[in-house]
């Protein structure tokens, strides 16, 4: 349960609260720059006991690399996944086979499973439903075979590769 | 920097329709909520970082709000799947497969 302890967990907090204040105020001033680090401490005091899992170790470089490096990936896929449904939405038959499927998945923590499960919701055709344990439930808006290993391979497995090297 | 922002305002609203046309065509909620979600998350996001384009002085707030719209709207969607399936809402005559009902039997 305890993966880091509580000043560690606080202080991430406190790091991203107060990157996200900066990023809000961009032309900032001093006095606001103060304003933001005060209330962002503040804020990470209660918050610490239940976010932030894993600390300040998220910090490492090789983690915000591979966050890094997932972005453009995310991105690229949401695209795709639009032209996907606008050519489905635009076709007069409506080709759509739906289903919803179960697939595993390796991750353990909750903030991996979390940035999974939006991956999968935002890609193409596909929903996650809910999750129970390591099992997701997918719903398709097309699909060939309703087979789990073959549904862990397409869905999760091109994500999982790149998560694994920034959560776990 | 205005053309580029013109041109992502134009995808924005091209996809937001594109998403409101699959709400009407879609036989049930959960492929409704497929399109709406994924159509009206890049409208928004492309909407909104076009804004930060035409005016550079927001352009770091409008991408911050794009990535907030990225992280919570597929939770929502997915909080909305989740809940009409456990109340009971059918899924469409299309649907091949069902693996969800037996487990949520078991997990309960």
């Amino acid at each position: 349960m305890n993966s880091s302890n509580y000043f560690s967990r606080w202080f991430f907090g406190f790091i991203v609260l107060s990157l996200l204040w900066l990023a809000f105020t961009f032309p900032f001033s001093l006095a606001e720059l103060y304003t933001g680090l005060v209330v962002g401490a503040f804020i990470s005091l209660f918050t610490a006991k239940y976010f932030e899992e894993f600390g300040i170790s998220s910090f490492a470089p090789s983690k915000i690399l591979g966050l890094l490096i997932y972005i453009p990936i995310i991105l690229w896929e949401i695209i795709k996944a639009n032209i996907e449904v606008a050519i489905i939405v635009l076709s007069p038959s409506l080709p759509i086979e739906p289903a919803i499927i179960t697939a595993k998945t390796k991750l353990k923590s909750d903030i991996g499973k979390m940035f999974l499960a939006n991956s999968i919701t935002l890609t193409p055709g596909t929903l996650t439903v809910d999750i129970i344990k390591d099992t997701y439930f997918i719903h398709c808006i097309k699909i060939d075979k309703t087979d789990e290993r073959y549904a862990t391979e397409s869905i999760i497995g091109k994500f999982e590769k790149h998560l694994r090297r920034f959560v776990k | 920097m205005f053309i580029i922002g013109i041109i992502l305002i134009t995808i924005g609203v091209i996809f937001s329709t594109l998403g409101a046309l699959g709400l009407v065509r879609m036989p049930d909620l959960y492929n409704r909520l497929q399109t709406s979600t994924k159509a009206t998350t890049l409208g928004a996001f492309s909407t909104i970082i076009g804004v930060g384009f035409l005016n550079p002085a927001w352009l770091i707030k409008t991408i911050v709000i794009a990535t907030f719209i990225l992280l919570t709207a597929p939770i929502s969607s997915h909080n909305l799947a989740r809940a009409s399936h456990k109340w009971g809402i059918p899924l469409s005559d299309k649907t091949s497969v069902d693996k969800y009902d037996s487990k949520t039997g078991k997990e309960e």
